[in-house]
């Protein structure tokens, strides 16, 4: 027999204690009787007058304290047939797209998963393993268990994704996993990442099971679709960005597409280490872009990046004015914008005919009632309307300050030193945010702001657009905001959305429900949350539909650390071949369960013991 | 029980004690109890008959006796003359005063077991025993003994009346148990103050030598007193098993100790002792014509007064 906590028995010395208890109880006892008269004849304890001399109380309290000293101790048996678990085994396998890399001897992936399954060999029988993958999102998909076939299961299923990996918080998964486990734990981690990549907090903490060598990769590191807001694909152009990660000179084609038609195909040369970009024009149509990459290299999940044309569908834009040159600027500017219908009316002519087929309504210096239910730009309000209350006007005003981060106002200039003649000075509505500011000398107040109103966008622009005659070549950067704003009020058109894989993309509205979702892998399977949320995790396209409402996901898996293969640092390979070469697994102290099992019989039996204690105790009071 | 464990306060339970006994309906009770004298040498004429004392005069006819020249004529008793022709003087019962005389031992061994209450008890029986004795108009005199008292004994007046009992009362409640036993100096200084025998009554635990309480109890014997002595005792002295089982036992009056653990055997000595100490004391007070009663406090007062003192006559 042994202790598994042997400092315990120090506590022995509380037996000295309790007889010292019990030998100054004695002495400080004291019964006055009448006279020793009658006592004379009683036998004194003369000779251990003065000793200790134990009664039943005192050994069972001397029984209590042996079973809570022997509990703290610990005690268990050492034996050959202890069948109880010995130890436990965290494997953290790495998911991330890096593993998908082709070796001599396979995918890294394969040859991380061949490891695990050996080491799983040579443990215990008893020995429990937990099964965790480093990818995207660390998931624990075997807690400790005995059952090493559910592992050797759960082993062959998991595949690696196209997404980047995860190492640091996986690791903090075991490594929290192990501090509760109540037997030792160890932590096997089967990557291609070198230990002195990993987080400093587990580098020394884990058994490192190191695959891959090579750092041959050229990848799609980007796609990009430039189509203006109005441009039809005709205009569109596309540029695949190309990456040499490898230290080598690299060679291949890569071929363009729209759907299953070629658009181009032509072949590269790029240095080590270095990028090459590549421009393709006069797609034939709209849709699905698809940039392929053949070459002999390692990594296959970058060799493929999806882009999306857009098919443009013109925005119907109806001005209600008064006949003014500004309508004769607004008809020009439609006509040199392919993507813009306009027609105009005067307000007194305006019908809801006009409305039902627009897309956009443009009302200048007039605000019509009830307010349409369309999206629309007012322009320099009537001081009486009801949407932008009206304060005053003010003369000679600047643009002072203007909200970079709304779509109107990306990608332009600053559009300070823009004098104004005169404005209208409102009140914003609380729906609305502010674009661009003046003040004059009293207070400050917006030039231009937007928002949705009764679930339609809504602009307004309180100065007269027609009096600063801002629609024109001279005032550009007012040509930009204002065609800006025009395409944010125009409805969405996309059908297509592109993402990154791993990104978590709210989906929606879908008017039914459940969302189905065919993924790349030809897998089907239904969306969840509201509104439907996906998370693409391989590259490719992903089609969603419910009760005739169909959307596309197009995934690129653009992820220059998970592509650079090719470690700096990178340790001996493991070639697990036999138990003599398999790094040792902390010998776990004997029979952690037995004892807690001693433990707990030996804290029953305290409590027993005090009870019986307890019951003397109170009849030889009595 | 250790020191300064007490069931109550002492000087309480006596007050108590005092006042149950001195209730009216306590009190009604007494009223039947006469006690028994067969002697007192006493001159002063009472209530009290002398069972075997005769006078020339009196009212009841306690005997004949012949004629004898110059015996008083009007106590012929004709009719005798008439059926035995022969000359008859009738006698008649003594009645004297009988003075009592109560001893109350006030050692500090009379204070424990404190849960026996044997000084409550005493002075319940001193109090119970000199009512009954003012009520037959004798006088009652209670003598505190003890080593802590000037000169041994501390006595009260002699309190002849019944509207004396308030002030025996308070008399009684100034007496506090402390010291060594001293029945036997106590008794020979208190006789020395009063010399005409009567009727003397013993109350303690008599947990003293032998030699001790024979010599104080012979002291009243010689001096023609008619002696009843009562042995207070208690459950806790009966069973010091309700006391303790393993202590330090210490002498209340002179603080020797031993160390004691009650084994059964040891429990067995114990009570032999004890019982060999009644057994020595009755005999002695047999020897000596003694009335010897036990009161144990547990059995309460009425059980000492009205069945156990009847039984041995001290009472009737």
């Amino acid at each position: 027999m042994s202790f598994a906590e042997p400092l315990a028995l120090l506590f022995a010395g509380a037996y000295g204690v309790l007889v010292l208890f019990y030998l100054w109880e004695r002495w400080r006892r004291q019964v006055v009787v009448p006279s020793l008269l009658l006592w004379q004849a009683v036998r004194e304890d003369t000779i251990r007058a003065r000793r200790f001399r134990p009664d039943l109380l005192f050994i069972l309290q001397c029984l209590l304290l042996t079973a809570l000293i022997l509990g703290l101790a610990r005690p268990y048996l050492t034996g050959d047939n202890d069948t109880t678990a010995r130890a436990r085994h965290i494997f953290v396998v790495d998911t991330s797209a890096s593993m998908q890399a082709r070796e001599a001897r396979g995918a890294r992936f394969d040859e991380a998963r061949g490891i695990a399954l050996g080491v799983l060999q040579e443990l215990g029988p008893n020995d429990e393993v937990m099964l965790i993958t480093a990818g995207h999102t660390p998931e624990v998909v075997v807690n400790f268990t005995a059952d090493h076939d559910a592992v050797v299961q759960a082993l062959e299923e998991i595949t690696p994704s196209d997404t980047s990996g995860d190492l640091g918080v996986a690791l903090a998964y075991a490594d929290a996993a192990r501090q509760r486990s109540d037997l030792p734990a160890n932590i096997a981690l089967f990557t291609d990442v070198p230990r002195t990549q990993l987080p400093p907090a587990h580098r020394d903490q884990v058994t490192v099971y190191q695959v891959g060598e090579s750092d041959s990769n050229i990848g799609i590191q980007a796609l990009q679709i430039f189509q203006g807001r109005f441009q039809d694909y005709r205009r569109a152009r596309a540029q695949v960005l190309l990456q040499n990660y490898s230290h080598r000179e690299g060679h291949g084609f890569v071929t363009v597409q729209l759907g299953n038609q070629p658009v181009v195909r032509t072949g590269f040369t790029i240095p080590a280490r270095e990028a090459k970009g590549i421009v393709v024009n006069d797609f034939p149509g709209a849709g699905v872009v698809t940039a392929q990459l053949e070459s002999a290299d390692a990594l296959a999940a970058d060799n493929v990046a999806f882009g999306w044309i857009r098919p443009v569908a013109p925005v119907r834009v109806l001005v209600v004015s008064a006949t003014t040159p500004l309508v004769k600027e607004l008809r020009d500017l439609a006509a040199a914008t392919p993507g813009l219908q306009l027609t105009s009316v005067t307000p007194s002519g305006l019908t809801s005919l006009h409305l039902e087929q627009t897309d956009i309504a443009i009302f200048h210096r007039f605000v019509p009632q009830p307010l349409p239910a369309v999206n629309a730009l007012y322009i320099h309000p009537d001081a009486d309307n009801a949407l932008f209350p009206v304060v005053g006007d003010a003369t000679a005003v600047e643009v002072l300050d203007w909200n970079a981060t709304h779509p109107a106002l990306a990608s332009i200039r600053p559009l300070a030193s823009l004098p104004l003649q005169t404005t209208r000075i409102v009140t914003p509505p609380a729906w609305s945010e502010t674009l661009l500011w003046s003040r004059n000398d009293t207070r400050e107040f917006p030039l231009a702001l937007a928002g949705e109103h009764n679930g339609r966008r809504t602009a307004c622009i309180t100065f007269d657009l027609e009096a600063e005659r801002l629609l024109s070549a001279d005032s550009i950067n007012f040509f930009l905001f204002f065609m800006n704003l025009i395409a944010w009020l125009a409805p969405e058109q996309e059908e297509a959305v592109v993402v990154n894989t791993g990104d978590v993309r709210a989906l929606g509205p879908f008017p039914h429900r459940p969302v189905m979702v065919h993924d790349p892998h030809g897998k089907r399977y239904a969306l969840e949350g509201e509104p439907p949320t996906l998370v693409p995790l391989f590259a490719g396209e992903y089609r969603l539909s419910s009760n005739g409402t169909r959307r596309t996901v197009l995934a690129n898996f653009f992820d220059p650390i998970e592509s650079d293969i090719g470690r700096a640092s990178k340790e001996p390979p493991r070639a697990f071949s036999s138990a003599a070469t398999r790094p040792p697994i902390a010998p776990p102290p004997a029979a952690d369960t037995s004892s807690r099992r001693a433990r707990n019989w030996l804290y029953a039996a305290a409590i027993a013991v005090l009870m019986l204690e307890w019951g003397v105790a109170r009849r030889s009071a009595s | 029980m250790e020191p300064g464990d007490s069931v109550t306060d002492p000087a309480a339970a006596a007050e108590a004690a005092l006042a149950d006994v001195l209730s009216p309906g306590f009190l009604r009770k007494l009223d039947r109890l006469h006690l028994t004298v067969r002697r007192s040498l006493s001159t002063r004429p009472g209530n009290t008959p002398m069972p075997r004392g005769a006078q020339g005069s009196g009212i009841v006819i306690e005997s004949h006796k012949n004629y004898d020249l110059g015996d008083d004529l009007r106590h012929l008793d004709w009719n005798a003359y008439g059926r035995l022709d022969q000359l008859m003087i009738k006698t008649f019962r003594a009645e004297r005063e009988a003075p009592l005389q109560l001893f109350i031992d006030l050692s500090a061994s009379m204070a424990f077991p404190a849960e026996d209450e044997k000084v409550p008890f005493a002075l319940s029986l001193a109090t119970s025993l000199a009512y009954v004795s003012l009520r037959q108009h004798d006088p009652v005199r209670l003598v505190g003994l003890s080593a802590a008292l000037p000169s041994r004994f501390m006595a009260s007046p002699l309190f002849r009346h019944r509207q004396s009992l308030q002030r025996l009362r308070n008399f009684l409640l100034t007496l506090r148990p402390a010291g060594e036993t001293a029945l036997a100096d106590g008794i020979s200084a208190a006789l020395t103050t009063q010399r005409t025998p009567s009727v003397a009554v013993v109350i303690s635990d008599f947990l003293v030598a032998p030699q001790v309480y024979e010599t104080a109890l012979a002291h009243l014997v010689a001096r023609r007193f008619t002696v009843a002595a009562l042995r207070v005792i208690g459950p806790a002295e009966r069973e010091p098993t309700r006391l303790f089982r393993r202590a330090q036992v210490v002498d209340a009056e002179t603080g020797a100790y031993r160390f004691v653990t009650l084994t059964p055997a040891n429990v067995a000595r114990y009570e032999v002792a004890l019982r060999d100490h009644l057994e020595r004391l009755q005999s002695f007070c047999q020897r000596s014509g003694i009335v010897l009663a036990v009161a144990d406090t547990a059995a309460g007062l009425e059980q000492t007064l009205f069945h156990d003192l009847p039984a041995l006559g001290m009472i009737h």
